[in-house]
């Protein structure tokens, strides 16, 4: 009991000593909240370290999004490269974690859907986008960082790869006609079954958008949640603060959590929207 | 009374129209997942996964009134 007590002290300190302090940071955007609101997290070209330091202008060209997105992939790419070698038979460290990763992808999204032999040469399509989608989610996470997946043109290209795929892979697996007629139901009248093709072509379309569009939304609202709640603290009165930071903290962990799950859920719906329309009707 | 406000008031109102569809989508999917947990302890696991992948279907529409209501409201 006296232990609890004690952290909890603690947490109250820390969490009082922050409220003193982040008037100090306010700066006289104060006024314009939405001004303020959307700076933290639509595109631009300066990165702001520590409230006070001179901003870093990035060169004419980078945003800052992609300027993200080189940097996740200069991550991974890193990790694996100098973790990971070949002919170890007992991966040690990073490598066991970077394996574990990709078993989680095989065992948990791929195999369960495509089945072992199809499975085999989609992994590393899926292991990169699932990799490279929570990486690029946590990087959002760091303070003064903004998150790629917040940019609605960057989650569209990747719909849009998927979306290709979906089509590519279809007609090279099935040719052309079946590709469409396994749009078409099975044992329906012709009149509804025109009708059901109909909405299963769009399908495909809206299936995309909206795979983009969740994705987009997820990141965009989350991070817009927690500075609603810190930029209350501005517009109704500094001692709303010891309400707002608490639930800032609460939404961030919420967000980490986010990151990971609509990393996961982007892999899992591509997986199934490529495998069917890749596969016949009765074979799913 | 300004229209520009009117347009705010509506978007908020809609937003939370679409949040309570979807928490009552939530809810549903938490109440039918536990009972199938209680009832069968040993799928936890792929109850949980299916469980997990719907709300975070659905949690994307709500999310989507949510990010319109802030761009009506906030866009200038």
């Amino acid at each position: 009991m006296r232990v609890r007590l004690h952290y909890s002290i603690k947490i109250i300190v820390v969490l009082i000593l922050i409220m003193v302090v982040s008037p100090a940071f306010a700066n006289d955007e104060g006024d314009d909240v939405s001004g303020t609101l959307f700076h933290h997290v639509l595109n631009g070209n300066e990165i702001t370290l520590f409230p006070g330091t001179p901003v870093i202008i990035l060169p004419y060209g980078i945003s800052v999004h992609g300027f993200m997105l080189f940097l996740s992939v200069v991550i991974i790419a890193g990790l694996f490269l100098f973790s990971i070698k070949k002919g170890v038979r007992k991966p040690r460290g990073m490598a066991v974690f970077l394996e574990s990763i990709v078993i989680f992808v095989r065992d948990d999204i791929v195999y369960p859907i495509m089945g072992r032999e199809k499975g085999e040469g989609w992994l590393a399509f899926f292991s990169t986008l699932f990799i490279f989608l929570s990486t690029i989610n946590l990087l959002g996470l760091i303070p003064a960082f903004k998150t790629a997946t917040g940019n609605i043109n960057v989650t569209s290209a990747l719909a849009i790869m998927v979306f290709l795929l979906m089509f590519i892979i279809g007609i090279k697996n099935l040719g052309l006609f079946r590709f469409f007629k396994n749009l078409y139901p099975e044992g329906v009248s012709p009149g509804i079954g025109i009708f059901v093709t109909f909405l299963e072509f769009f399908g495909l379309f809206t299936k995309s958008i909206v795979l983009s569009l969740r994705l987009f939304a997820n990141m965009f609202a989350g991070h817009l949640a927690i500075l609603s709640f810190l930029v209350l603290i501005f517009v109704i009165n500094p001692f709303f603060g010891f309400v707002a930071v608490p639930f800032a903290v609460f939404t961030y962990t919420l967000e980490v959590l986010v990151a990971l799950l609509q990393a996961f859920v982007f892999t899992l719906l591509s997986c199934i929207f490529i495998m069917m329309t890749s596969t016949p009707e009765g074979e799913q | 009374m300004d229209i520009t406000l009117m347009a705010k008031a509506i978007a908020v109102i809609g937003a939370s129209f679409g949040i309570a569809g979807g928490s009552i989508g939530l809810g549903m999917i938490g109440s039918k997942a536990l009972d199938a947990i209680a009832r069968q302890p040993s799928e936890k696991k792929d109850i949980r996964t299916n469980m997990i992948l719907m709300a975070a279907l659905i949690e994307g529409l709500a999310f989507f009134g949510a990010i319109i209501a802030l761009l009506v409201v906030f866009m200038k």
